[in-house]
């Protein structure tokens, strides 16, 4: 139920981010900046001011490193389970495909290195976008370190 | 302190709703309020705030409106909508009966 909602989420959220995004990022700049004021307004040095709200946005960026690595992990994942059944199905029809080669082994190591190659290389692609958009700030995780 | 965990579930929907029933406010003045209101009883932090904000507006009790503050500076303003006021009166009169029942518990001689 939860996970099935998570992903109506995100799924959604892929849509919706921009102006979401945008807007609270906005709003949280406007709270950061009167939680400074008020802190150098109650006499803490602007310096550590400054430097406890700059906190709080690094805060964010963690997080948002964590949910791209994670998606970029889940997608090289399946491309790697992929690649390996390529791979032994590849090796299993070898023989099958064999007179229909010129010039190359079925088997021929540089061939195969290419094509595993090519794969990962286009799948990391592939995972980028997504994840790079889903590792945007989540309103409803926003904030949460404080 | 108070942190927002203490509050009891449901709470601080209730008082994000009654702080900006008077007049539209952002999120700082929201927290500053709440925490001024309740003589430092109540400190909202942003963690809890934004995301409960983002809720109430997600089920379109409140709305919110990009606005210039008194200093010229635009915040996001939130303002109670017509079944936010209705909302509200429903938590209030929620509250009112689990506070009286709570403390003719607790109190009980």
């Amino acid at each position: 139920m939860r996970i099935f909602d998570k992903a109506r989420l995100r799924l959604r959220s892929l849509f919706r981010r921009p102006k979401v995004e945008f807007e609270l990022e906005a709003e949280l700049r406007f709270h950061l900046d009167q939680l400074i004021e008020e802190n150098i307004a109650t006499g803490m040095p602007p310096e550590e001011a400054r430097r406890a709200a700059l906190r709080i946005r690094v805060a964010l960026g963690a997080a948002r490193f964590h949910v791209l690595a994670q998606i970029m992990k889940q997608g090289l994942a399946v491309t790697a389970l992929g690649i390996l059944i390529g791979l032994a199905g590849a090796l299993a029809v070898n023989r099958l495909i064999a007179s229909l080669l010129f010039g190359v082994q079925p088997t021929d190591a540089t061939t195969i290195a290419w094509a595993v190659t090519t794969n990962l290389a286009v799948a990391m692609i592939a995972c980028w976008m997504p994840a790079w958009r889903a590792a945007r700030l989540n309103p409803n995780v926003v904030l949460r370190e404080e | 302190m108070a942190k927002p965990t203490d509050l009891i579930q449901g709470t601080l929907d209730l008082l994000i709703l009654k702080t900006i029933s008077l007049e539209p406010k952002h999120g700082w003045a929201i927290a500053k309020r709440i925490q001024q209101v309740s003589q430092d009883a109540l400190q909202i932090q942003q963690g809890s705030l934004y995301p409960a904000l983002h809720r109430l507006e997600q089920q379109a009790w409140i709305k919110a409106e990009w606005r210039p503050t008194e200093s010229g500076r635009m915040a996001k303003f939130y303002s109670l909508t017509d079944s936010g006021r209705k909302q509200l009166e429903k938590e209030l009169a929620n509250w009112v009966r689990l506070s009286t029942a709570i403390n003719l518990v607790v109190q009980e001689a």
